[in-house]
């Protein structure tokens, strides 16, 4: 008796272990194994954006992706959404239940719920609920800095605009996962994790710009668009010795928190990417071109008849009539305190026409400045047959319209002036830097010598008399020498000639002048207020920018120095 | 019989062979004689080293196990422990996202409060800012430091979660 009923345990014990070792084996392990095995995401953040202090620009935050299951709900609908009203803000209970009602499966209740959010809804341990791990960048200096950072599209997590679209081979890192095994509890059993795959590089992408310095531009740019009822401005600060920008601004711009609710054109940086007649701007440019092929020399009198005949067509200068003549014998200085386009044109008449295209050319007016940010656009100068065909065309030219570059070309050509003569490269990009500072990888920048170091040294000093004696007086600062130079340009309309009325007034500014370090453009397009010109508008900007870089870089004042 | 065998039958005789020695009434002498003759007895080298391997293997095995059961447990408590440390890199990582974000939001809004007149802060310019005469600044110390700064620097070994 006894001896039967073990046998016949034994046998069931076969039995039962055939069915559960054979029959339903595979789908026993494969339960196992998913039980056991947990997929390991090592935290590979995109790369930190940084300012040239290591204030952060742009991080990765790790979100998380809500979907609720309700055929999976252990417990009733009532009792979960109950729960999860406690957590989630955009929900009250009721409307939870009617959203569980709705669908028996997938419904996503948050697309970016924070962690500390996501954690306690872990901690509830309910059936039916899934989150799913995202990165999401994030930008905690919102609007200020999103015209060069750009923003990041969310669930591709890839850059759309800006230094998050063009570094983005710096930026991005494979992510990569492996399955790991665990004990009961959830711990990880290391055994087979790939060695060194934890480990990933801390370095951060690091700017040349300044956070306050952008702020502070950002700030007085903002006003005076404001004030004058201007369409849109920019607002450049550079590194003359080496074409690092310090601040790059561009009115109106875009939260890239919230990237959505805005027009795809305030994506572009315009400062970048459009072309413009910079006017009275290029004037310099134009003197150092004519001193450095000896055409004329600093001393050179000009006779300024306030207008003059070109090709059939009256050119005047800006202030003819107010007294319908000229300012008669003046030297280049002169002309350039005055802006007088008369005087530009009888110097620009003194070189070969096919000398003063080529040497437009020199300054790389058709090629890219080659910033590290996208849509770089090239200059356009007219063909050389058409330019050097007309009389007119040199004499536009002259005063700095019939071409167009950006903005950030114009500033490049303004450092040149500053910097002895070279051409260096703008550049945004710092490098890649550790949390200590210091610099891993950095871009080769390429410069080049355009003027020669007299012809610049020469050319800074006319333009220190606009701001002492000039057009650019609205831009002086007690105590420091600053060159400059204002600019009040009729724009070009999309069918041809100029648009009636639309004027983009900027102003350039160099400082010091005795070892000149920064150079600042300001722009404003199509300011509708009366008086509204470079002097008055776009060279109080450059001022208060200018008063903020003095304090943020300690710039000592002249007089300091001299003792 | 093996030699072996004949020495320990002798060394240790059973009650059986004492009650025929008995029986036989052998003189005390003649069993002296076999004692004697066994204490002379000089087991050869073999024996002798088996005999010694016998003893120490116990000790190995012993001491093996004694091993193995501290690799094991050394085993699943680096498992434990990394586990544990894996946590606190994960948690460590986080405190550091927090920190950042919260430190720049910060950052963020009180440059948006000073934008307000209420808040008595006024923009940066050169009138307030104080510049010591004795120690002029040289305009090329900072390009220096540039320079300094933009050499390319070798990456480090930096531990996880410093």
């Amino acid at each position: 008796m006894v001896w039967g009923l073990l046998v016949a345990a034994a046998f069931g014990l076969g039995c039962r272990l055939y069915y559960l070792q054979i029959i339903r084996g595979e789908e026993l392990l494969e339960k196992a194994r998913e039980q056991q095995t947990v997929n390991l995401r090592p935290y590979i953040p995109r790369r930190s954006i940084v300012d040239d202090r290591g204030n952060v620009l742009a991080t990765d935050r790790i979100v998380y992706e809500l979907y609720a299951h309700p055929q999976q709900f252990k417990i009733t609908k009532e009792a979960i959404a109950e729960k999860l009203a406690k957590i989630l803000n955009d929900y009250t209970a009721n409307k939870l239940v009617e959203i569980f009602n709705r669908q028996k499966s997938g419904i996503r209740l948050a697309y970016a719920l924070p962690e500390e959010a996501a954690e306690q809804v872990a901690r509830l341990s309910l059936d039916g609920l899934e989150l799913i791990e995202h990165y999401y960048r994030y930008y905690p200096q919102h609007e200020t800095f999103a015209n060069v950072v750009g923003y990041v599209k969310r669930g591709e997590h890839a850059g759309k605009a800006g230094i998050e679209y063009s570094q983005e081979i710096l930026l991005e890192r494979p992510l990569f996962k492996f399955k790991v095994s665990r004990y009961g509890n959830g711990a990880i059993i290391p055994e087979h994790v790939p060695p060194g795959s934890l480990k990933v590089d801390q370095l951060k992408l690091q700017l040349t710009l300044n956070m306050r310095l952008q702020r502070a531009a950002k700030a007085a740019l903002k006003e005076q668009i404001k004030k004058f009822d201007g369409k849109r401005g920019a607002a450049i600060v550079m590194d003359v010795r080496d074409g690092a920008i310090l601040a790059l601004v561009c009115e109106p711009t875009f939260n890239p928190n919230k990237y959505g609710q805005y027009d795809l054109e305030l994506f572009r940086n315009w400062a970048v990417s459009d072309l413009y007649e910079p006017g009275s701007t290029f004037k310099p440019i134009n003197v150092a071109i004519a001193l450095d092929a000896k055409v004329i020399q600093p001393d050179t009198i000009i006779n300024d008849t306030g207008k003059i005949k070109i090709d059939g067509w009256n050119i005047y200068n800006y202030d003819y009539w107010e007294d319908q003549k000229g300012r008669g014998e003046i030297d280049i200085a002169t002309v350039l305190q005055y802006s007088s386009n008369v005087a530009m044109i009888k110097i620009t008449q003194k070189l070969e026409k096919a000398d003063y295209y080529q040497r437009l050319q020199d300054l790389g007016l058709k090629e890219k400045v080659g910033i590290d940010l996208p849509g770089d656009a090239p200059g356009y100068l007219k063909d050389k047959k058409l330019f050097t065909s007309k009389e007119i065309e040199a004499a536009t030219a002259a005063f700095g319209q019939g071409f167009s570059l950006t903005p950030l070309k114009l500033i490049q050509l303004h450092a040149a002036i500053a910097n002895g003569g070279k051409l260096v490269t703008p550049h945004l990009v710092r490098g890649l830097v550790d949390f200590e500072g210091q610099i891993h990888w950095h871009p080769n920048l390429k410069e080049r010598t355009v003027f020669s170091p007299a012809t610049s040294r020469t050319v800074l000093e006319m333009m220190e008399t606009v701001v002492t004696e000039g057009s650019g007086k609205k831009a002086a600062i007690e105590g420091y020498r600053i060159a400059g130079k204002t600019g009040t340009a009729q724009k070009a309309s999309p069918n041809g000639g100029y648009k009636p009325g639309a004027k983009i007034v900027s102003f350039v500014a160099i400082l010091p002048v005795e070892d000149p370090r920064y150079a600042v453009l300001t722009l404003v397009d199509e300011p509708r207020k009366p008086n509204a010109y470079g002097s008055t508008v776009a060279a109080p900007i450059a001022k208060s920018i200018m008063e903020g870089l003095i304090a943020i870089e300690g710039l000592p004042p002249t007089t300091v120095k001299k003792n | 019989m093996s030699v072996a065998a004949r020495y320990l039958v002798e060394k240790t005789p059973s009650r059986n062979q004492k009650v025929t020695q008995k029986s036989r009434n052998c003189p005390k002498k003649n069993i002296n004689k076999v004692i004697q003759r066994d204490s002379s007895f000089k087991s050869p080298f073999w024996l002798q080293s088996l005999l010694i391997i016998q003893q120490s293997s116990g000790a190995i095995a012993f001491v093996t196990i004694a091993i193995m059961f501290t690799l094991y447990a050394s085993i699943v408590y680096t498992q434990q422990m990394w586990s544990k440390e894996y946590r606190k890199l994960k948690s460590l990582q986080r405190q550091e996202r927090i920190l950042v974000q919260t430190n720049e939001t910060i950052k963020n809004d009180l440059a948006d409060l000073a934008k307000k007149s209420s808040t008595g802060l006024v923009p940066l310019d050169s009138q307030k800012s104080v510049f010591l005469t004795p120690t002029p600044i040289k305009s090329t110390q900072r390009s220096q430091k540039r320079r300094q700064e933009t050499e390319i620097q070798p990456l480090k070994n930096i531990p996880l979660g410093y």
